[in-house]
C-alpha cells in the first residue's frame, strides 16, 4: 500500500458549547480519493478547515506525510503540498484566469518574492515555467488564461478554482463541493483532472452533494453525522 | 492674473503629492485592514532623512532620496513588527490608535534630532520655474507631476506583473483563500508597509523641496490627503489617484477664488461624498480592485 499522506486522529472542534467535530478519525493514502459524506452540518467542511489550517482543532492530531501539523499556519501548509477549494469559489476577481492560476503555483516557486519583483533571471525562468504549467492546466479544464475572472459564470469559477488548486502539484487535495453549480459536461472534465492528479500519487478528500459524481471519483467513503464518524467503506 | 489653466496644472501637481500619500493609506488598508495614521510620520521621516543625506552627508540628491526611502522602509518594518503584528486579532480601532501613537512619538523624535527650524533638501529644482507652451510652471510642480505619474505607472505594473503584487491583490481579495495558496499574511503586511513608506518618502520630498523645506508639521500636511482617500473609497488605487488629483485642484482653485478656505473645502467635499456615497465615489465599481 502507498504511504499515508493524511492521517486524522480523534479530531475535535468545538465553538463554545457547540461541537462541530467530535472525534473524527480516518486516513488517506497517496493515490486514494476519499468521499467525505454526510448531511448538512455533519462537519465535512470543518474537517477540511482543520486540515488546511483555516481553523485550529480543539483536540486531535492531523499528520501530513507523517509530520504533525499542529501549530503550522495555513500558508505554510500550502507550501507542504496542501491545496484546497472553497464552497463558494474564492477566485481573485481583479485578476484574469492566468493570474489566478499563477497564484496556484505561488507556494511552489523557489525564488523569493523580492527576487521576483526585481525580475532576477532565475525568478523570471521559474515564472515562465509556472505560466506554461498554468496554461496546460487551463487547457485541460477548458479555461482561457486571458479571460477576466470577474466575468466567469458559476461553473467556470468552480473549474478555475480546481485548476488553481491543481496548478501547485498538490500532495493533498481538499475539494469542498467542487461540482456545485456545474453542468454534467463540466463535471466530467473536472473529474478527469482530479483523477489524473490522484493517479499521479496525490491524496484527495472530496465533499459534495452530487453523490453520483463524487462516488464515481472516490475510491473510498467516510460518512459523518453531526460531527461524528458514521460509516466508512468502499466507495460504491 | 494667473490663468485658470495654470492653476489647474498647479492643482494637479499638488494632487500628485496627495495621491502618493493616499496610495500609502490605501495599500496598507487593503492588505491589512488598518488605517495607518503613521503615514504622516513616514513622510516626515522621509523628508528629514533626505535632508540629512543630501545636506549633512553631501550625497547627490537622487541617492539621498533612495537612502531616505530605505530608512523610512526600515522604520515602517520595525513599526509593523513591534506594534502592528503584536496587535493582530485585536479590534481594528486598537491598531489604528497604535499607529496614531507611533505618529506622535515619531514627530517628537524628529524634532529632538533635527530641531524645529526648516531644513532644506538641496533639491535640484529649488524655487525655479519653467515655461511650457506659454504656461509658467514651478520646477517642483513639474517634478511632482513626473514623480506622481511614474509612481502610479510603476505601482500598476507591480500589482499587475509581479508575484508579490499578485500575492498582495489575492490577500486583499480574500485573506483566508490567499493563506490557503501559501501567501503568508506576514509577508503581505510587511510588503504593504514597505510600499507605504516608499511612496510617503517621495511625497515628503516633494512637499519639502522647491520653495518648501522639511518642517515639523509636514506630517500633518499629509492628513490633507485624507479626503482623497475617502473620496476614492479607501480601497482602490485608481480611486486614490482620482481623489488625490481632485483634492489638489479644488485646494488650489479655492485658495485663488476663496482665499483662506482652501483647507476647509476638501473636507466639506469629503463630508458631502460620505453623506451621499458612504463607500466613496469609485467604490461600487472599484471596490474589489487594488
Amino acid at each position: 500500500m502507498t504511504a499515508l499522506v493524511l492521517e486524522i486522529d480523534g479530531l475535535e472542534l468545538r465553538f463554545g458549547g457547540v461541537t462541530a467535530l467530535g472525534g473524527v478519525t480516518f486516513a488517506v493514502a497517496g493515490g486514494e480519493c476519499v468521499a467525505l459524506l454526510g448531511p448538512n452540518g455533519a462537519g465535512k467542511t470543518s474537517v477540511l478547515n482543520c486540515v488546511s489550517g483555516a481553523v485550529r482543532p480543539t483536540a486531535g492530531r492531523i499528520r501530513l506525510g507523517g509530520r504533525d501539523l499542529d501549530g503550522v499556519p495555513a500558508a505554510q501548509r500550502a507550501g507542504l503540498g496542501v491545496a484546497r477549494t472553497f464552497q463558494s469559489p474564492a477566485v481573485v476577481e481583479a485578476l484574469d484566469v492566468g493570474g489566478n492560476l499563477l497564484l496556484g503555483r505561488h507556494s511552489r516557486l523557489r525564488a523569493g518574492l523580492v527576487a521576483g519583483a526585481l525580475a532576477f533571471p532565475t525568478a523570471r525562468r521559474e515564472e515562465a515555467d509556472a505560466r506554461r504549467r498554468a496554461a496546460a492546466i487551463a487547457q485541460a479544464l477548458g479555461l482561457d488564461p486571458g479571460a477576466a475572472a470577474a466575468g466567469l459564470p458559476a461553473g467556470a469559477r468552480k473549474r478555475l478554482e480546481l485548476a488553481r488548486a491543481l496548478a501547485g502539484d498538490p500532495a493533498l487535495l481538499l475539494l469542498d463541493e467542487p461540482f456545485a453549480g456545474t453542468s454534467a459536461g463540466e463535471q466530467e472534465v473536472m473529474a478527469a483532472a482530479i483523477r489524473a492528479t490522484v493517479e499521479g500519487g496525490a491524496a484527495a478528500v472530496v465533499v459534495d452533494h452530487h453523490l453520483d459524481a463524487v462516488l464515481a471519483l472516490a475510491t473510498r467513503r467516510v460518512e459523518l453525522d453531526r460531527g461524528r464518524m458514521a460509516t466508512t467503506g468502499a466507495a460504491p | 492674473m494667473t490663468g485658470v489653466f495654470e492653476l489647474v496644472v498647479k492643482g494637479l501637481a499638488l494632487g500628485s503629492v496627495y495621491t502618493l500619500v493616499a496610495l500609502g493609506f490605501v495599500v496598507v488598508f487593503k492588505a491589512t485592514g488598518v488605517i495607518n495614521f503613521a503615514q504622516g510620520a513616514l513622510l516626515l521621516l522621509g523628508a528629514y532623512l533626505t535632508s540629512a543625506a543630501a545636506v549633512g552627508w553631501g550625497l547627490p540628491f537622487p541617492l539621498a532620496v533612495a537612502v531616505a526611502a530605505l530608512g523610512a522602509v526600515a522604520f515602517a518594518l520595525v513599526v509593523e513588527r513591534l506594534v502592528v503584528r503584536r496587535l493582530q486579532g485585536r479590534p481594528a480601532v486598537a491598531v489604528v490608535m497604535a499607529t496614531l501613537g507611533v505618529a506622535i512619538a515619531a514627530d517628537q523624535v524628529v524634532t529632538m534630532v533635527w530641531g524645529f527650524g526648516p531644513r532644506h533638501l538641496d533639491d535640484p529644482w529649488g524655487a525655479g520655474s519653467v515655461r511650457v507652451a506659454g504656461v509658467v510652471l514651478s520646477q517642483v510642480d513639474v517634478a511632482a507631476l513626473v514623480v506622481g505619474a511614474a509612481t502610479a505607472a510603476g505601482l500598476a505594473a507591480f500589482f499587475r506583473g509581479t508575484r508579490l503584487g499578485l500575492a498582495l491583490r489575492a490577500a486583499a481579495s480574500d485573506a483566508e483563500a490567499a493563506a490557503a495558496l501559501g501567501i503568508r499574511p506576514a509577508t503581505v503586511s510587511r510588503a504593504a508597509w514597505a510600499l507605504a513608506a516608499t511612496v510617503a518618502t517621495l511625497a515628503g520630498v516633494l512637499l519639502a523641496s522647491g520653495p518648501g523645506a522639511a518642517v515639523p508639521n509636514l506630517g500633518e500636511q499629509a492628513l490633507r490627503a485624507f479626503p482623497a482617500v475617502v473620496l476614492g473609497g479607501f480601497v482602490s488605487l485608481g480611486g486614490a489617484l482620482a481623489g488625490g488629483l481632485a483634492i489638489g485642484v479644488v485646494e488650489v482653485l479655492t485658495a485663488r477664488y476663496l482665499p483662506g478656505q482652501e483647507l476647509v473645502v476638501p473636507y466639506l467635499a469629503m463630508l458631502a461624498v460620505v453623506l451621499v456615497r458612504p463607500d466613496g465615489l469609485l467604490a461600487p465599481r472599484e471596490a474589489r480592485r487594488l
